[in-house]
């Protein structure tokens, strides 16, 4: 549903952006419109001009995303998810951690994550967090119950 | 090009794929294997 509204919005975007491709003359004249109408068709019909969505994980508030091999790293809230991207259609979670507050950015390096949180707005605080990839239910967060 | 009126947050590149986070909206996964058709 979501990717047909986003061909849809591209369809839009190309309408209007249209009318800024060709500043010759008054928009409002018979050959203007003219020559509109036909471009409008040539760029309907020209191969497309989106990138293609194939997946998306609709869970926000999401602010950071880090990528190491098929495996997304991404903060959903106060949440990291962990997800293998094997098939992007199809993101599938493999992990979380619950982090104190919302998670602002993360890197990934070797076998540790390392995640920056808020902290309630004062500051923000890293948290490196060791990956055991097969072992989701291993992943410790230090210092955090 | 992907125009919208929504705030990206990050973006991240992993093979053909563009990783790219929308805050309320979460996380979307968009293939650019033809990177010159995104512009």
């Amino acid at each position: 549903m979501n990717m047909m509204a986003d061909k849809e919005h591209c369809v839009s975007l190309k309408k209007t952006s249209f009318r800024t491709w060709d500043g010759r003359g008054h928009p409002g004249s018979h050959n203007l419109r003219r020559r509109g109408r036909h471009r409008r068709r040539e760029s309907r019909t020209a191969s497309p001009i989106c990138p293609e969505l194939v997946g998306r994980w609709p869970y926000g508030p999401c602010e950071t995303v880090a990528v190491e091999g098929n495996i997304a790293y991404f903060g959903s809230g106060t949440v990291l998810i962990i997800a293998e991207c094997l098939n992007p259609t199809a993101p599938a979670k493999i992990g979380q951690i619950a982090l104190p507050d919302v998670v602002l950015d993360v890197a990934v390096s070797g076998c540790y994550a390392y995640v920056a949180d808020d902290q309630a707005g004062c500051g923000s605080s890293t948290w490196p967090i060791r990956l055991h990839p097969g072992k989701p239910d291993a992943w410790i967060l230090p210092g955090v119950p | 090009m992907l125009g919208y009126s929504r705030e990206f947050h990050d973006v991240a590149l992993a093979g053909s794929y563009v990783y790219v986070t929308e805050w309320g909206d979460g996380l979307r996964i968009i293939n650019v294997a033809d990177p010159a058709a995104a512009f």
